[in-house]
């Protein structure tokens, strides 16, 4: 005797509320506010916002791995393989260009850093001092070894030796070649016997789908938390002095939103409102999350299931731009520059605005393989060109930062979904 | 031909010098003889064992015994007034000195160096103040201090010249000054250190890291001039060229524009520059060589050998031990009144 579990209920009892806009919305302005004027609320509901973090973070490498293999082996099968590599070896070099070079030309009419008054640099002075950056070295003995990432690091950190290893210290970047060079091969394999594999693959995708789509139900409280702990980190004073910067960013971030946004309005050839509330969740997500990687299930679904793009292109390119683009680190990389170069007074010719444009792609992209701080020193590599010190700024990017993580995370999920929506067809 | 002249020039005290020396000497000679004599004793009385030991043994109590003879000779005609026999047992001359004054005259630089010294509104205060004051009132008489010298060394000149019982100014040991004068242990050891214009230096990194460019400093490199810094510098960072300026706002003031690439000096002094000019601290860069060092300490005159004593014992008994962030962050609100100040 079969009964539903629906008959011992007295009524459906519907959650569905806690996905609509309004639920995010309200818990949103909470988290705000309790970041803003409640910092022991936030510290206290902070480890919410973490847990749920961490569920989401669970399903990117299982996603990663079974989405990419899944969708290139299909496509090696189906021989158009060769269609899709060309369109993402000019679509990605493209956008990036054009992103990079909207933000240097935004910073540089804005001109954020130029001509600071004598309070404001005393300002920055006083945190500079505090976080107590003066070297202390040894004449003689030798050299400590300096921890520089670069570009021989950033190559150096994508070929796995050891698969699982790269695994369960979740190197992102390794995991992408693993899967690339996985999913390939097996599509090059011309057995029968693939198709169980395939299938494994796919159930295991779906599995975790799920998983995400379970999440969005926690997305309000999730929000919460992580917003309100995330603003009760900003230091206000140094975001004072760091106005124009920090306006001038928000601006940048917005405009690019923006066209991100109308490139996959067109491409979907939805309506504006449809295509708008599909992009509700990743928009959510990156700015609760600060974790570019979390997002990355909720941008697929988006894109291939609410979009109705195709779903093979999809599972394979949004990971590619997600994690190999980086567009909001392109965008901040040649703002932040451009702040430096103003700060220090410095005046860069056309070739010195190509070296920041093509520099803060590079710095942009090393930042994939690395977390944290250790993003904010890939600054580094546009400065040492331009020959400007880092080590000064460095301390009032890391003091902003907490405020900028949001929104440079939101350019890396958004932008990428629209390179995506670039390189798939429709279904 | 220039030294005959002077030697007929010498003073009282030279001559008192210049005859003890000879005392000295003949006193060496007579330790020479002893010396000798028990040499040849002990060659030629070597083959027979037992007496070896007891001829050693008169040989070395006739050299002492003519040593004791020779120094009672040299107390006795040095000091005839505190041996003249008195029931009250004498104070070592240098304190006693002190004591009779009823006051300890202490040499300060005529210029504040904050926060060691300075003039607030006719009251001296700082670190160096502060301690002078704590060996005045450990001594039971009062502190004056003496502002008539213009530069360090002149300090110690009027230490030298026993013009002053000792100096408390931020004076540095070196081996030169400790020639004439005598030094405290320290009250704080602090290291040199480089105050560097940070874009000047993004210039020359080259891809190096920044303890490897400092290693090899090249460019132009500020100093005090004809302070020890100048030395320091040649030594230290040979392949850099030397600027001298007259003083410390100037050098601070071409690293700030970037004329030259940075200024070399004590640990504190550049850390004090970033404290008291926030407003160029994302400009400058500082530095603290780990491995040299330019310890403070007190100065008295090479005869003051007893208050020297007296001064260790308490810098001893000191339980804080000051190090360079520490001071400065005793003095953070005098910083904060001094950027107050700047136009």
């Amino acid at each position: 005797m079969v009964t539903s579990p629906k008959a011992y209920l007295p009524r459906q009892p519907s959650i569905e509320w806690l996905r609509s806009p309004w639920a995010v919305l309200i818990s949103g302005g909470l988290g705000v506010y309790i970041g803003t004027t409640q910092p022991q609320v936030a510290a206290w509901i902070a480890p919410f916002g973490t847990v749920y973090l961490g569920l989401l973070k669970m399903c990117v490498l299982p996603i990663l791995l079974s989405a990419i293999t899944n969708s290139l082996g299909r496509l090696m099968q189906s021989h158009d393989a060769r269609q899709y590599v060309q369109r993402i070896a000019v679509v990605f070099p493209v956008s990036l260009l054009t992103v990079s070079a909207i933000a240097v030309a935004v910073a540089a009419l804005a001109g954020p850093g130029r001509d600071l008054t004598t309070e404001t640099l005393q300002t920055l002075g006083v945190l500079v001092n505090q976080s107590g950056v003066d070297l202390e070295m040894a004449l003689s003995g030798p050299i400590p070894e300096a921890a520089t990432g670069g570009v021989g690091t950033l190559v150096g950190s994508m070929v796995p030796d050891n698969i699982f290893a790269a695994l369960s210290e979740g190197q992102t970047l390794k995991v992408l070649l693993f899967a690339i060079i996985f999913g390939v091969s097996l599509g090059l394999v011309k057995a029968p016997s693939t198709a169980a594999l395939f299938d494994t693959l796919d159930s295991l995708y779906q599995a975790f789908n799920k998983v995400i789509h379970g999440l969005t139900y926690l997305l309000p409280l999730g929000l919460c938390s992580l917003l309100a702990h995330q603003l009760s980190q900003v230091g206000v004073e140094v975001l004072l002095s760091m106005v124009d910067f920090v306006v001038v960013a928000i601006a940048t971030f917005a405009l690019i939103y923006l066209l991100s946004t109308i490139i996959i309005w067109r491409r979907s050839g939805l309506g504006l409102w449809p295509t708008l509330l599909a992009l509700k969740d990743p928009t959510i997500l990156s700015l609760a999350t600060s974790s570019s990687l979390a997002c990355l299930p909720a941008a697929i679904t988006s894109l291939s299931e609410h979009l109705r793009f195709n779903a093979q292109t999809t599972n394979l390119v949004t990971p590619l731009a997600i994690t190999l683009c980086r567009f909001g680190s392109v965008i901040y990389f040649a703002l932040a520059t451009l702040f430096v170069v103003q700060l220090y007074q410095r005046d860069l010719g056309m070739v010195g605005l190509g070296i920041v444009i093509l520099g803060s792609i590079l710095a942009g992209m090393a930042t994939s393989g690395v977390t944290g701080i250790l993003t904010l020193t890939m600054l580094g590599l546009v400065l040492d060109p331009l020959k400007l010190p880092l080590e000064a700024v460095l301390v009032l990017f890391i003091a902003i930062d907490p405020l900028m993580d949001p929104l440079r995370t939101l350019g890396i999920v958004h932008t990428g979904m629209a390179a995506t929506a670039l390189v798939a067809e429709r279904e | 031909m220039c030294q005959k002249t002077t030697i007929h020039n010498v003073s009282a005290a030279e001559k008192k010098v210049e005859t003890k020396r000879a005392r000295a000497d003949q006193w060496i000679g007579v330790q020479l003889l002893g010396l000798a004599l028990t040499l040849f004793l002990v060659i030629t009385l070597g083959c027979s064992d037992g007496a070896q030991a007891a001829a050693k043994g008169a040989a070395v109590g006739a050299a002492t015994a003519t040593a004791s003879t020779a120094s009672a000779g040299s107390t006795l005609s040095r000091s005839p007034s505190s041996s003249s026999g008195s029931a009250v047992p004498a104070m070592p001359p240098d304190v006693q000195r002190v004591l009779d004054k009823g006051k300890l005259t202490v040499a300060v630089l005529g210029q504040d160096n904050a926060p060691f010294f300075m003039d607030e509104a006719g009251q001296m205060s700082g670190l160096d103040i502060q301690l002078a004051r704590t060996l005045a009132d450990q001594l039971g008489v009062s502190l004056e201090i003496t502002r008539t010298a213009q530069t360090f060394d002149q300090v110690v000149d009027m230490v030298y010249g026993q013009k002053a019982d000792l100096a408390i100014s931020k004076i540095s040991r070196t081996l030169k000054r400790a020639q004439r004068v005598r030094f405290s242990r320290p009250y704080l050891r602090m290291r040199q250190g480089l105050l560097v214009n940070r874009l000047q230096m993004a210039e020359q990194t080259q891809g190096r890291s920044m303890v490897a460019t400092i290693r090899d400093l090249q460019g132009q490199v500020g100093v005090i001039k004809g302070s020890s810094y100048v030395g320091f510098l040649k030594q230290k960072f040979p392949q850099a060229s030397i600027v001298e300026y007259p003083t410390w706002e100037d050098i601070v003031e071409a690293v700030v524009q970037g004329d030259i690439l940075a200024a070399y000096r004590d640990e504190l002094e550049i850390k004090k520059v970033v404290r008291t000019r926030p407003d160029v601290a994302l400009q400058l860069q500082t530095i603290a060589l780990t491995d040299t060092q330019d310890s403070l300490a007190v100065v008295l005159p090479w005869s003051s050998s007893h208050l020297l004593a007296f001064v260790d014992q308490y810098l001893d008994t000191l339980t804080a031990q000051y190090t360079v962030d520490a001071v400065l962050d005793e003095y953070a609100d005098y910083w904060v009144t001094q950027r107050l100040q700047q136009p």
